[in-house]
């Protein structure tokens, strides 16, 4: 998602110092200071996290560190809630898979093949919603 | 374990602790804020429109600055404010624990005020999960905190003024707001707020609520559908929108964790699960008080008017400020705070349906199901006047606390009376200089500029507008009407910006004569609509 530029009522946007961190093992760039959420969600990343039973993603909810949807393993540490958490450079973001960063079965294929992928989004298959879903209905 | 002493601790930096710390400062108390966020302020600093009420409410003020103002006198009174300190625990004789970074602290206090303020609520609906869908809160988070576009396309379900005033500021944001849907049949917020996102362009779906979110991982679609007098879906009803963000806006419940940890008495009213207190936040606890939306949700006027009430109450309690000038202070305070809770949105008449205004004037159907006011409808309210030369036309029609206009207005061209309550009559063989301090004053968006050359066929229209780029002088577009249809051809004659009018631009628009009292915005050309 874009950011803003220029505003009617905020003016123009303050450009923050460029930082570099890895997501999942790829090099992408924010701002310095801004919440890793906002950098990921500028960089086209929608998913943070699938659930422990029914591996279903999650994302941003109510971005101000209250509904713990947004959480990630940063810098090795589970659960931290990335919609309140600083960027620093250097800092290692993954998806959370339950409470780690180990990706489930179903993901493992995606999570190395995005790895390599230069592309904006994230490559989840079809078939992995649908066992999502799957479970849910059983 | 080391306790340490304090003698007031206020729990969060929003309008009302800020406010009951600089009240309590002011009296000579030595107050600690805790928050546990990174910034204090609250909410505040994403509130980017004009509030309501009147002057000493700090009215046609965007938010933002009165954030910026509170936390100018807090430091200026000498307020400790801790940030990123969650408190985490609230136990008998006062005792508080603050979890900052990874210590717990423990702290007494003599008094203690919570102003935690409130949560959002949500609805279930399949998909409700999804990346994608997210909170109002979150969304003025993204764009007016961190300047990033919450989405392209949106869909925004809840019309009370959250609803409409974030759907607003998406807009501003540059994305587009595709429907406002609502299950209840009548828009909750105000009618100006939902005018302005109507003549967008916007549609309302009232009596219509979420069947699914789409997509497997995040949102690429979602069907709403309508639903009958028993929140029943009516099959055949459904409609399916591309949108990639569903924001949700449903209401807020207080945040009264620590109070009931506590022990306090609560009580269940409309205003939600709330400690039961006296008008000065004080709850069955002596010593610990509440104040804001903890305390009931409403404004952000009003709870930072509650927070300096609770302040002085405070002040009084430690001993710092006679019962006199307690009194005195608390009566000025009431008599502010009674003036926000009056007219139709007061809390006194949540849930009920009326008919008529104050003044016996029947509401506006449609108004209350579409956002906007009929073209004929308009005429029976007092800000509705036909006059060739220039004149103001307000299009306010419920009894809202606000007034700004009328102090605005140098020439008397406006007149609400003593009642901020009472709609604003554009009187009668006034003289307008055509200084568009009106337009720019009203929060509600609401006030038009209106006259007429009928020698050269033609009318012209001055219209509040808050988005970019703005019109220039000369161009060609469209009128559009109060529901954002387009109905007439638009040449840009004029384009004002002001210091005076903080932020709202004032766009000039000429019209075929019979459009000046149809033509409530304008869109360039070469837009799409």
């Amino acid at each position: 998602m874009d950011r803003i530029q220029n505003h009617p009522i905020l003016g123009e946007s303050p450009v923050g110092k460029s930082v570099t961190f890895t997501y999942d093992g790829r090099e992408l760039t924010g701002y310095e200071g801004e919440p890793i959420a906002m950098a990921l969600k500028v960089n086209g990343i929608m998913i943070h996290r699938y659930t422990a039973k029914r591996h279903e993603p999650r994302g941003i909810f109510c971005d101000i560190g209250r509904c713990t949807d947004c959480v990630m393993v940063v810098d090795g540490q589970p659960n931290v809630r990335t919609c309140i958490t600083p960027l620093r450079a250097g800092m290692k973001v993954e998806t959370q898979y339950g409470a780690g960063a180990e990706p489930f079965p179903e993901n493992a294929e995606d999570a190395m093949r995005f790895a390599k992928d230069e592309r904006g989004s994230h490559p989840i298959s079809e078939d992995a919603g649908k066992d999502a879903r799957e479970e849910k209905h059983s | 374990m080391k306790i340490e002493r304090k003698e007031f601790i206020v729990v969060g930096a929003g309008p009302a602790g800020l406010s009951a710390a600089i009240e309590a400062a002011r009296s000579g108390v030595s107050v600690t804020v805790f928050d546990e966020n990174a910034r204090p302020g609250g909410q505040l600093f994403k509130q980017i429109h004009k509030f309501f009420g009147s002057k000493e409410h700090m009215a046609k003020i965007r938010g933002f600055r009165i954030g910026e103002e509170l936390l100018r006198e807090a430091e200026e009174k000498g307020v400790e404010v801790v940030l990123n300190a969650t408190v985490i625990g609230l136990y008998r004789e006062k005792e508080i624990q603050v979890q900052i970074g990874t210590e717990v602290h423990h702290y007494k206090a003599d008094a203690i005020l919570i102003a935690t303020g409130a949560s959002e609520n949500m609805v279930n609906f399949r998909g409700w999960t999804l990346p994608g869908v997210i909170g109002a809160g979150a969304a003025q988070t993204m764009m007016n905190l961190y300047h990033v576009k919450p989405g392209n396309r949106i869909l925004m379900l809840g019309s009370g003024n959250v609803g409409l005033v974030v759907s607003y500021q998406l807009m501003q944001a540059g994305c587009e707001v595709v429907a406002l849907v609502d299950a209840a049949p009548r828009i909750g917020g105000y009618g100006v707020h939902a005018s302005k996102v109507a003549r967008c362009g916007v549609p309302f779906y009232l009596s219509h609520t979420i069947k699914e979110a789409e997509g497997t991982d995040c949102v690429r679609g979602v069907t709403i559908a309508q639903i009958d007098a028993k929140y029943q879906f009516i099959p055949g009803t459904e409609k399916h929108f591309d949108v990639d963000t569903i924001c949700v806006a449903v209401g807020l419940s207080p945040m009264t964790q620590l109070l009931k940890m506590d022990g306090v008495e609560m009580a269940d009213t409309r205003g939600g699960y709330i400690p039961a207190c006296d008008e000065t936040g004080a709850t069955s606890i002596p010593g610990i008080f509440a104040a804001g939306d903890v305390a009931g949700i409403e404004e952000a006027s009003s709870a930072m008017i509650e927070g300096r009430m609770s302040g002085e109450a405070v002040a009084a309690y430690l001993g710092y400020a006679s019962a006199d000038e307690k009194a005195l202070r608390e009566k000025e305070l009431e008599e502010s705070l009674g003036a926000l809770r009056q007219g139709m949105f007061a809390p006194k008449n949540r849930g009920k349906k009326l008919e008529k205004t104050d003044e016996g004037i029947e509401l506006s159907e449609m108004l209350l199901e579409k956002g906007y006011i009929g073209d004929d409808e308009i005429k029976r309210f007092p800000g509705y006047r036909a006059e060739i030369k220039v004149h103001p036309v307000l299009e306010c029609t419920q009894n809202i606390p606000c007034n700004p206009c009328q102090t605005a207005c140098r020439k008397d061209c406006i007149s609400i009376g003593d009642n901020i309550t009472s709609l604003p009559i554009s009187v009668k063989d006034s003289t307008c200089i055509d200084c568009g301090m009106c337009v720019a004053s009203c929060s509600g968006q609401a006030i038009f500029l209106v006259s007429e050359n009928p020698e050269k066929g033609t009318g012209e229209v001055t219209i509040p507008y808050e988005f970019l780029p703005l019109p220039e002088v000369g161009e060609k577009g469209y009128g559009l009407s109060r529901s954002g249809q387009r109905i007439c051809d638009a040449t840009v004659r004029r384009v004002r910006t002001s210091k005076a009018y903080d932020g709202t631009a004032l766009v000039t628009i000429e019209v075929p004569i019979g459009y000046t009292d149809r033509a409530r915005f304008y869109r360039k050309a070469d837009e799409a609509q």
